[in-house]
This record gives structure tokens, sequence and C-alpha cells, in this order.
């Protein structure tokens, strides 16, 4: 689901009604035993949200959330219990610091959070199953450290807590669940927001194409490891509460299998939705107790739905019950539709400042590029004055993509230098480039596919965006003010391309010439001083080409330099001003399209050498 | 002395991890899916070979052949109900929840249907140690000296076996060649007339039959019960990423390594900690090899 | 005209959400060699693909010798007697150069025909001496010339009826490009395999050939013989677009 949908209002107005019904059931059902049903769900869901966080959001498996969770239980634990409750503990246990429940709270979050720091690390170098192989080992590590540190955990035979106190209150039962239920709210709350914000949607671009995302001036470090800190830092409180629900925890709760269950969960419910989180939170604690002796089968059952699942039903309960919902009633975005359109209408999406610095909006000078023993491109000098249309052409493998990759970072050239309006760019990695005004569309479309065309705009607002975490986190008056903002900007931008229509429709569902338009948006949206454009054309019809031809012109009198890298040569010559030849690496040739078109060297490049010739040239 | 039947120990007990690896390699290389059940069907194999060999007295190498042919069936089975529906799937990863599905699945199956209790499982061998270098007792048998069990000779010869097997078979005969075509490049495979769905299947059932074989080559030293696979299986992966795709002995090094190390590490620093040299050494190597388990690193183009 | 050896009727591919191919016909009659020129992307590799087995087309047909190749499996369709000299040459770099040219007999070996493959590599060996010299070496360290030469060898190892050559000068400096292009013209002149060769440098491709086809943008713009064709001012506007204004 994607940031800031439109529910009908009916539902808005629903949706505080449904979050007070658990606070409404211990009345209707005055039973201790099904109270504290619910309580174990809302923990339970919230660590399945912590999970949903790497897994959902940032699209990677992790299978040794267990650990977190248990850094977060155990740190309550051994700060909060009492030897009087623990008579069996080894004496090897001397302190007791019998801090109160709060204060614990406390450094299990920041244990926890700085334990998801350190498996942000490898996450950066590792992706898919190495991944996942890594979280395995390091819910492990976590597990045999609790289990064998006998002097700090008691190892096997566990913590018995104090029940939770307010004041002279003992909090069990419906008493624990008032209290605890605000919290769990709230804290899904934050996730919430923050999954549906600039952040939610720079995890997902990650997900989706992390190269993308890194030329969106996405950080693609500094969000990876966020996210899995944030993770973390709510696993930790799930594990905080998680052991107060039974006042007692053991290491063998946080085996591996822990870990696989909740993922299992996670799936079932749904990614990337707090409402699947809480389903399959439900279905982990009420299974085992709608059938005896479930326990013993549970991994069975949980595998072979799992499977099922994955099959039949990927999107999960939640993703079933909203295609179902889809189909009865389709969505009607008119009304936003017509609010975006009366927002955006007079705003310009060039409006930014003009480049400051003198200079070409593109200088490269002696640039070599080298991999391995190959070299892709060598002593390639190009310039793209200010304000004008450069084409770059050349056979297959001649280098222009090389060229452009090198320009926005992704690769490090091994020999010369860039410039662009007097800035060395040298020293800046992809996503500075990116909001150094520097933006490009890809050969090979890199579209974040199930987030809407309108939000895959807003992923290019990303370096607009200004507002902290924790006004993101909380809903503060900023963050929600940039987001309304960022939505008109996005819809502009579109408009300006031509696809608004689609706005919210799902970029995997374009059609091809769509696509090509939404990629030229989402690099406008980052006000760029200098555009690359790799293939825009390729694979498009004539009418399509037209209209491309149409935005480079009005991108060009709004005063953006322009590098396109074309194969369609009616294109290439119609549109730029002036055109460099590469072949094998190298320029051979540059001029005004005509005498490109007539130059031998070029002709030869393309078509080759002939011995027996009555062409004309 | 003690410290060289703790090597040994650790050679038979590392061969095993080799053998896992070498079935992760197989797969990983022809379908670039990692197994995460491969370690239950190691299980899998301990569990049928004990109910045909201890609790049904089959004769040894009839319960060794039942449990290759369950071990050739199941990765068959793998394939067709989690591998290769996931692969259709439009998340990139499926396959790694399916095939971890699997696991849990055979291992909580062997817990319900047949037991959640550890079993002794008899060497066809015999279970008295071999002596060397003791001291002559009046009845001329031997005592004290190197103590080696016949049982981690077997593991350590059938698995060098096997990985030479296999290796030679990839190196000799046309199929195998056909094998490492379909590993590097499958569609030009399939321009030589290679079936290279055929080739996928035959690597699972080859890697799962493996795992099968060293379940039953290990339980009889450690023993046979539902969970023996789940952490060997984890464990394996180090003495993967040491291995790499192009040779069966670097996974035989690897595995090596981590029998060794876990050997001296349970005797000398404590038993509970003695998978942590091994899982410390796995999250080093795929930090600083980020091109994976068995990568060459691939330029990504854009 | 004899019934033709390859007939591709009304080709539609998709490739993910582009229409590579928008609907070609073409056919290769037995023994000739026709070209298939265009620039990048204009659908050259996608039909050789197609043709191969390796892409599915949306609608149209391909025939061999009459006989429905569409649908048919990759593996399948050289068993049928198509060969193909892929894009960028693809050798298996982690084997040896005998091998890749046992994997190019494969179906062959599989079938019994262990002693005439032993001569047919035997004669590769004499057509291509550098690859005899080179044949424990590990083909990943073969220049781009000798790995031409090796995917050429290996394709021909199956006895093709039918032999699909893409790009083959494609990353090749001119001298190299020239071995491999009198490499052709020797299979051609020996008259008993069918070439169709797609080739983005035209003229060289024009040279060899019998007739040709010239493609852009997925449909077939020009064909004719080649030697209309290199006379044709056209082939030249289809590579560098019309003449531009400015």
């Amino acid at each position: 689901m994607g940031a800031g949908a439109t529910r009908p209002s009916w539902l808005r107005r629903l949706a505080p009604l449904l979050l007070l019904l658990p606070l409404l059931i211990p009345r209707a059902v005055d039973n201790s035993y099904y109270v504290g049903m619910v309580s174990r769900i809302l923990v339970y869901a919230m660590l399945v949200a912590s999970l949903d966080l790497v897994v959902g959001y940032l699209g990677d498996v992790s299978i040794g959330h267990a650990g977190l969770f248990a850094i977060g239980a155990y740190t309550v634990a051994v700060l909060t219990a009492s030897p009087t409750l623990n008579t069996d503990a080894y004496s090897t246990i001397q302190h007791w610091p019998q801090l109160s429940f709060l204060m614990a709270l406390v450094p299990a979050i920041a244990l926890a959070a700085f334990a998801g720091f350190l498996l942000g690390f490898p996450a950066l170098r590792s992706s898919g199953p190495y991944l996942a192989v890594i979280t395995i080992v390091y819910g492990l590590i976590i597990y045999t450290f609790i289990n064998e540190q006998e002097s700090l955990t008691n190892g096997t035979k566990g913590i018995t807590l104090t029940p939770l106190h307010l004041g002279a209150v003992k909090l069990s039962g419906v008493n624990y669940l008032y209290v605890v239920y605000p919290v769990l709210v709230l804290v899904l709350f934050v996730v919430h927001n923050v999954t549906h914000s600039f952040w939610g949607r720079a995890f997902e671009a990650i997900k989706y194409s992390s190269v993308a995302a890194e030329c969106c001036g996405i950080g693609r470090s500094y969000f990876k490891v966020s996210a899995f800190v944030l993770s973390a830092a709510v696993a930790g409180v799930a594990g905080g509460f998680f052991a107060q629900l039974d006042s007692y925890v053991a290491p063998n709760t946080f085996a591996y299998s822990f870990s696989v269950e909740f993922l299992i969960a996670l799936i079932f419910g749904g990614v990337r939705s707090i409402a699947g989180n809480v389903v399959g939170a439900a279905l982990v604690v009420v299974l085992p107790d709608l059938f005896a002796g479930f326990a013993d089968y549970r991994l069975m059952v949980y595998g072979s739905l799992l499977l099922v699942v994955l099959y039949f039903v990927p999107e999960g309960m939640v993703g079933l019950v909203r295609r179902g919902w889809g189909r009865l009633r389709p969505p009607d975005h008119t009304a936003e539709s017509a609010f975006l359109e009366a927002q955006a209408a007079g705003l310009d999406v060039f409006g930014g400042a003009p480049p400051s610095g003198d200079g070409m909006a593109l200088r490269l000078q002696g640039l070599e590029m080298k991999f391995g023993g190959l070299t892709a491109v060598r002593d390639l000098d190009l310039e793209v004055p200010r304000g004008a249309v450069r084409g770059l052409i050349g056979p297959n493998g001649s280098g222009k993509s090389t060229t452009v990759n090198v320009l926005t970072g992704l690769y490090t050239p091994t020999a010369g230098r860039l410039f662009s309006f007097g800035q060395d760019l040298a020293p800046l990695k992809t996503h500075q480039r990116a909001r150094a005004g520097i933006a490009r569309t890809f050969q090979n479309l890199q579209l974040f596919g199930d987030l809407t065309v309108l939000e895959n705009v807003m992923v290019g607002l990303h370096p607009s965006f200004r507002a902290s975490l924790l006004e993101v986190a909380f809903r503060l008056p900023r963050a929600r003010r940039e987001e309304a903002g960022a939505r008109v900007r996005a819809y502009a931008l579109l408009r300006f391309v031509g696809l608004q229509q689609a706005a919210f429709d799902k970029a995997r569902n374009l059609a091809y010439g769509q696509a090509r338009l939404l990629e030229i948006a989402r690099a406008l949206a980052l006000s760029p001083k200098l555009l690359l454009l790799d293939e825009p054309a390729a694979g498009l019809t004539a009418g399509e080409i037209q209209s491309i031809n149409g935005l480079i012109q009005r991108m060009k009198a709004a005063g953006l330099s322009i590098l396109l890298i074309e194969h369609h040569m009616d294109m290439v010559m119609a549109m730029s001003d002036d055109v460099s030849v590469l072949d094998f690496g190298k320029k051979i040739a540059e001029g005004t399209p005509k005498r490109i078109q007539e130059d031998p060297a070029v002709v030869e490049a393309y078509l080759g050498t002939h011995k027996t010739s009555s062409v004309v040239v | 002395m003690q410290t060289l039947q703790l090597l040994i120990s650790g050679v038979a007990q590392g061969m095993i991890y080799a053998l896992v690896a070498f079935g992760y390699n197989i797969t990983f290389a022809t379908s670039k899916t990692l197994n995460f059940s491969l370690g239950n069907f190691l299980m899998l194999g301990g569990v049928v070979g004990f109910i045909l060999y201890m609790s049904h007295s089959w004769p040894f190498f009839a319960a060794l052949a039942a449990v290759v042919a369950v071990g050739v069936v199941g990765g068959a089975v793998l394939l067709k109900v989690a591998v290769e529906p996931s692969m259709k799937q439009r998340s990139a990863y499926g396959w790694i929840l399916a095939t971890l599905a699997v696991g849990i699945v055979l291992r909580n199956a062997a817990e319900v249907f047949w037991s959640t209790d550890d079993f002794k499982f008899r060497s066809p061998l015999g279970d008295s140690p071999w002596r060397f270098f003791g001291e002559r007792q009046p009845d001329g048998s031997l005592s004290g000296g190197l103590g080696v069990y016949p049982q981690e000779v077997l593991i350590i010869l059938v698995s060098l076996a096997i990985v030479a097997a296999v290796e030679l078979f990839k190196r000799r005969t046309v199929f195998g060649k056909a094998v490492v075509a379909v590993s590097e490049d499958k569609d030009t495979a399939s321009l030589m007339g290679i079936d290279q769905k055929f080739v996928i299947l035959f690597s699972f059932m080859l890697s799962t039959a493996i795992a099968t074989v060293g379940g039953v080559l290990v339980a009889p030293i450690t023993l046979v019960s539902a969970t023996m696979g789940t952490v060997l299986g984890v464990k394996a992966y180090s003495a993967s990423i040491i291995g790499g795709l192009e040779s069966g002995f670097g996974v035989v090094v690897g595995g090596l390594f981590l029998g060794v190390s876990e050997s001296l590490t349970a005797r000398f620093v404590s038993t509970g900690y003695k998978d942590v040299p091994g899982f410390v050494v796995l999250v080093l190597l795929l930090l600083f090899k980020p091109s994976g388990l068995f990568g060459r690193a691939a330029i990504r183009k854009v | 005209m004899a019934e033709p050896l390859l007939s591709i009727e009304e080709l539609v591919v998709d490739y993910g959400r582009i229409r590579a191919l928008k609907g070609i016909s073409l056919s290769v009659g037995q023994g000739e060699l026709v070209a298939v020129i265009g620039s990048n992307g204009a659908g050259k590799t996608t039909m050789m693909k197609t043709i191969s087995g390796l892409l599915k087309p949306t609608s149209g047909r391909v025939l061999l010798d009459g006989q429905p190749l569409t649908g048919v499996p990759a593996h399948r369709v050289v068993k049928l007697g198509v060969a193909q000299v892929p894009e960028g040459r693809r050798v298996f770099a982690q084997q040896t150069v005998r091998d890749n040219l046992v994997l190019g007999a494969f179906l062959r070996l599989r079938a019994g025909q262990k002693r005439e493959v032993a001569e047919d590599t035997e004669r590769m060996f004499s057509i291509f001496p550098r690859l005899r010299e080179r044949q424990d070496q590990l083909a990943g360290t073969l220049s781009g010339g000798e790995q031409q030469m090796l995917a050429i060898a290996r394709a021909l190892l199956s006895r093709p009826r039918l032999l699909l050559l893409d790009e083959p000068s494609m990353g090749l400096a001119p001298v190299i490009i020239d071995e491999v292009f009198a490499l052709i013209e020797r299979l051609k002149a020996a008259r008993d395999t069918t070439l169709l060769l797609v080739e983005q440098l035209a003229f060289r491709a024009l040279e060899v050939a019998d007739r040709a086809y010239v493609i852009e943008q997925g449909s077939i713009k020009l064909s004719g013989s080649a030697k209309e064709l290199l006379a044709n001012p056209s082939v030249q506007h289809a590579y560098l677009g019309a003449a531009a204004t400015h």
C-alpha cells in the first residue's frame, strides 16, 4: 500500500473505533486468558512489524530477528529481576540492578538498536541468500551467548521477572492490557508513519533498484543501516514487553525456529501492512490455542502454510482482502486527482534556482575507464555547454553507457576528470551528485515497480525533504506539510510529461512508453541542472518518440542542459545541437548532426568498410 | 595424543560439513538458489537409516541404498514443489522462504511421525575404537594410546570418495561438462542441445542424495534426532564460502577448518561456544567477499 | 524457388514490455548465405534468440523445412539441426578449448558418434590451427578473435543444417574481423551449411551475402540481393538517420 493512499472517508472514521475495540474486549469477555491472548497478539504484532521494516520494505530476508528480540527481552530481564524470585540463580550472578521496567526499557532499546546497527554492515555488502545466512548466524550467536553466559543471563534456567507495577498496583491481566495497549499502538503508529513517508519510500526504492535510488539522492548505506537500526529498536521494545508477558524468559524461546515462525507470520498476514502484521501475529498466537497439542506440530503446519501462501496468496491475507475489496469497489481517485490538479495548476516544474558556478554544464577531461584488462573508455574529452543538448552516439560496446555510469558515480574512472558547472565531481558519491543536480534516466528501466507512479516521482523529490525522523515519526506539522507539498509537485511533474491520469497506477503496470516518460518525470523531480538521458527512445513507437522530442525541447527551453545517448538516429540528429561519436571507447568524430552523418569515420564505424563500393557517402 | 584424537574427530565432523557444503554448491551452481533445507535432508537420511538399520534390522547396505533413494526422490520433490514454483513468482527471494519452509516441515514431521528423542546409531564397523600406540594388555588388546573410531575413518574416506567422484564426473564425462556448462551459462548451454531443466533436476537430486548419505555417515558419531540437521546445515555455509564454486576440494578445506576449530574449541574453551569460531569466520568472509558465497563479483549493467 | 530451409512468417516478439519484433517475414534458401543487417536495438538478436528457441514469440511462425520451430525448446532446436554462434561469442570461459568443442558436439556424443566427432574435431583443428595450439587452455584466456573462431568451430561440430551467426564482428579489431569474414566466405563456398548472418556492419555483411534484409526498430525496411543493397543509399540512411538539416 502506498504512502498517503486515499481511503474512503467512512473507513477513516471507522479506524479510531477499530483501534479502541481491543480495549472493549475485556469488558465483553471477562476471561483473563483471552485478555492475555490479546496482549500477546499485540506484543507479537510489534515484532512482526519490526521484521516487516527489513523484509517487506527493504526487501532483505532476515531469519535472525529472534536475536534482536532476545536482546530486548533479556536486557529488561537482567536489569529488573530480583534475587528473591530467582533463588535458583547461579551463584555467579552477583549484581541485581533491579531497575524499574521503564528505566530498563531504555537500555534495552539502545542495545537492540546497536545490534541492528552491527547487522546493517553485512547487509550493505551482501544481499539475498547470503544476507539471510548472516542473519541466521547472527541470531544463533546471540542465542549461544544468552545460553552460555550464565553469570549474566542465568543460562538455561532463565530469569523470572517481577510483574509490572504502577505505584503499588500490580499490573496483570486486564490492567496490563490497558497500560501496555497505548504503548503498542504508539509504536505501531510510529512505524506506520515512518513507512508511509519519504523514509519508507527510500527503503522501498533501495529494494527495487538501489542504483536508481542512489541516483535519486538516497544514500544507500545510510538508509539501509537505518532500516536495520529502526527495526532492531522496535524489536527491542517488543522484546521488553514480551519479557513481561509471562514474567519469565529463557533462552530456548529465542531459538532459530522462533525467527522462522515470525517470518511466516509476516508473509501470512501480508507485508507492508500494520493490519497484516497484526493478522500474522494473531495466527501465531491463536492457532496453538485452537488445537490441543498444536505446539508439537505447529512448525509443520506453519511450513506448509508458508508454501501455500507463497504460491497462492503471496500478498498475504490482508493483501487478499484488499484485492477482493478492490474488485468490489474499484478505488476512486477522482477526488484526489481533482484536488492535486487544482493545486498543481500554476506550478512551474522548473522553478528552481538557475545553476550557479560558471563553466560548462558538463566537462570531461581525458576520461579513462578500465575494467581489468578491458579499456571501455579511453582519453575522452566531452563538453556539454550550458543549456545545450549534446548527442552521444556510437555502435554497441563503444562506451556510451559506461560514460554515463561514470558520470553518475557508479564507476570510478581510472583516469581523467569530471566537472559540472565548475564543480569537481570526483569526491562526490552517486547520491551526492544527484543532490548536486545531475539526474539520469536508464537504458534498462529502473522503476520502483510496486510503488504508484506518483510515488515513483516522489522518490525523485527525496532530497527536497527537510523534516527530521522525529517529525516524520510523529507526523508533526512540518512533515505533513512537506509530504502534501511533495504530492502536489510530483503531480505537476506528471502533468508535464503527460502521465497524470496514471498517477495512482502501479509503476509496473505502465505501458512501455509511459514507463519511459515516468523515468523522465522522476529525473526532473531532482530539479536537475544536467540531465543524462540514456536511450530514452529505445523500443518506442514513432508517436511516442515525438512526445519525447517535445519534452526535450521544452526542457531545453527551460534552461536544462542535456546529454542524450541514443541509437535512434533520426531523433538524435533532430534534437541535438552537437553530436559526439564514440567507437571502441574513443571519440572518433564530433560536430553538427549534418557533418556527423557525412563523416567517413562514422560511416565506417557503423556500417564497416567495403571493398566494392558504389555507395554514396 | 588426546589432541591428535581431537583432531581426527574434528576432521571427521568437518568432512560432514564439507559434504553438505558440497551439496549447497552443486545446486547453487546450476540454479542460483541456496537450498536452506539441505541440513534437514541430512537429518532425513539419518532418521530413515536409523529406522531401517536399527529399528528394523535391515542389512546396512540395503538401508543405505534406501536412504540414497529417499534422497534422490526428495531432491526432485523439493525442486518441483518448492523451488520451481517460487522461481516463477515475482518476488526475487521466494525460494529462500520456500526451501526454509520445506526444511522446517521435514524437521517437524520427523518429530511428529517418528520421535523427538535422541537415539544411538550403531556403526556398521562397530563402536569400539581402534587403538594405536597403546600398551599391550595380557589378553592381547591395546589400551591407552590413540583411539580412533572406525566410523570416523569411514566418514573421512567415504566423503573424500564422494567429492572426488563428483569432481571427476564433472571433468571427465560429457554429461559432467554439460552440468558445468549450465552452471556457467544456461542459455548458451541450451544452444549446445543441453536440457538445462534436466541438469538442474539432476543437480538437486545429487545434492540431496549426498546429504542423506552424510546423515547416515554422521549418525553413529553424534546422535540421531529430528533436530540433528538444522544447526549443522547452518554451519556448513562456512565451508561453502571458503570452498567456492570452482573446486570441490576447497569445500573440503573449509569443512576441515570448521570441524577442527569446533573440536578444539569444545575441549579448550567450552562446549557451548564451540560453534562460534565457525560463525565468526562466516560473517567475516561474507563481509570481505561481498559477491557472496560463490561469486565472482559481477558488474551490474544498468 | 525450392522450399526455403528457414521461413519466418509475421513474427512478433515481445521482450519484457517492448515489442522487439513487430511482425517480420523472411526466408533462407538451402545453401544460401542470407544477411540481416541493422543498427543497435533493431531486433536482430531477438530474432536469432527466437529462432533458436530461447525466446517465445507472441505471434507468427518460424518454420524449418516446413516444420514449425516455434514452441520447440532450445535444446531440441539444436537437435533439429540449427546451431547458433551467439552474440558476444559466449564460450564457456571456465572450460578448456577442447571441452568447449566437446560441448558443441554434445548431442552427437550422446548419440554415440564418438569416432565421427573425433574426426570432425581434427578437421576443426586444421582449419583453426590456433585452437589446436591452445586446446588445453581455458577458453576465457583466449583473445576475442580466437574466441570467435572457437564459438564458430563449436557450433559447426554439431553438423548443423542451418548455422546462425549473431554479430560475429562485435568487439573485434578490424584485422580480426577480416579473418572472421574470410572464414565465413569459406563456409559459404563449401555450400553444405546454410548460413543466416546477423550483422551491424552492413557493408561487410553485404559483401559476403547472397541476399539481405535491413531491419530497423523491429520491422524489415529493405530487402533484396546483396549487390542491390550495396548500391542503395537508403541503407546508410537506415543506419544514420534521415539527412539532418543542421
